[in-house]
């Protein structure tokens, strides 16, 4: 248990930021990070089209499907299979004022990929920013981890007179926040288990 | 109360606040420095729109942070024009500025609504020159206010709506309530364009 590595997308597929947060953290070098956020990025967004229950306006009661597929893995050339779970069913923000199929950028696409060894959580927000969180198995609530590196990013990184938006990010008071955030859940993650 | 802006009261229970004395005068001292810069109030309004702009674009991701921490749930909330705009006026003015907005003046077709604000914490102890005073009469085309409509602007743009704003009621200028009116021009979409689609 364990979180592995964080990476940030710009909406228009590159990496803004990447950043190992554990030991066991897998060590690959920025160019190789910068393309699995690209990749990520096309996947999330033909995952978003491909989803068998979209329906006009987003509008489906019914609850997330999970499904299999193959993922081929950038690491190793070899094929496994891991669940990918794409969502396409929330009711979306802003989208429209008429109800018709507008994507809204947020809901659809991968939310979540268990591999052997390793889940993957991103959450997209509504500007088009994906968050990915990778950790290990039985790693607790990444989704709310992720929510609060959304709230570090707009609290330091956006305040930030010298950051450009969709830039990659090079703020150390965001990348310290970071590191506090999951060392005090990974200290606090060992008491309460 | 409302649930949105009883979620406003909340958000804007846990933002750090500077003073609002300080925080108007040194809006004034930006709005000054701007008129000394450029002299044409309308290039000083397009200036101040454009910073607007970028304060914006910024702080749309702060709202929708910290409104999905405190679990407000905007997701489900804004699902029309109209629920956007009282989710701007009452849950965004508050958080940011404190104020509650009013929404209202919907057109016809839905695509375009006012904010009123009763009380603009931006033009606290201003006074636009009168139109017998010298160079009253330009200033009389200075929009004080106009970064809000810039960061409206920018903060739906983010969201895929394009906007235009303008302040069509100032209390500065003998108003009884400021007016900013937001007319909807186009839902951006993200996602593969029509000609990537299959048949």
């Amino acid at each position: 248990m364990g979180f592995l590595h964080l990476f940030i997308v710009n909406k228009s597929g590159g990496l803004i930021l990447h950043r190992p947060l554990g030991p066991s953290a897998p060590k690959i070098n920025t160019n190789d990070w910068l393309r699995i956020g690209s990749t990520f990025h096309s996947l999330h967004a033909i995952a978003a089209e491909a989803s068998p229950v979209k329906l006009p306006g987003n509008k489906n009661p019914g609850e997330n499907r999970v499904y299999v597929l193959y993922f081929e893995l950038l690491q190793s050339a070899t094929y496994i299979a891991v669940r990918i779970k794409v969502c396409s069913s929330h009711l979306v923000c802003c989208t429209s004022i008429n109800t018709t199929n507008v994507l809204a950028g947020a809901d659809d696409g991968i939310e979540e990929i268990e591999g052997g060894g390793v889940i993957l959580k991103c959450l997209q927000t509504r500007t088009g920013i994906k968050f990915v969180l990778t950790a290990e198995p039985g790693t607790a609530d990444l989704d709310s981890v992720l929510r609060e590196i959304y709230v570090l990013y707009s609290e330091c990184a956006l305040k930030d007179p010298f950051y450009e938006l969709e830039m990659p990010i090079r703020c150390e008071l965001f990348t310290l926040a970071v590191d506090g955030l999951i060392e005090r859940l990974e200290s606090g993650g060992v008491k309460s288990r | 109360m409302t649930s949105k802006a009883q979620a406003g009261t909340a958000l804007w229970a846990k933002m750090p606040k500077a003073n609002a004395e300080l925080f108007a005068l040194t809006y004034g001292s930006l709005v000054t420095e701007l008129v000394r810069d450029y002299e044409d109030p309308i290039e000083v309004n397009a200036q101040l729109d454009r910073i607007g702009h970028s304060i914006g674009v910024r702080c749309v991701d702060e709202f929708l942070s910290k409104a999905d921490v405190a679990g407000m749930g905007l997701s489900t909330q804004c699902n029309n024009l109209r629920d956007t705009a009282e989710v701007v006026a009452k849950v965004g003015f508050k958080m940011f500025l404190g104020v509650t907005a009013e929404v209202g003046g919907f057109s016809q077709d839905q695509r375009s609504f006012s904010v009123y604000l009763q009380d603009n914490p931006l033009s606290t102890f201003v006074e636009l020159p009168s139109e017998s005073a010298q160079g009253g009469d330009d200033l009389r085309r200075l929009k004080y206010s106009q970064i809000l409509c810039g960061v409206i602007r920018g903060a739906l743009e983010q969201v895929n709506l394009k906007v235009e704003c303008s302040i069509v009621r100032d209390t500065l200028k003998g108003d009884e309530v400021n007016e900013i009116r937001v007319d909807l021009k186009e839902v951006l979409a993200d996602g593969a364009g029509d000609d990537y689609k299959e048949e």
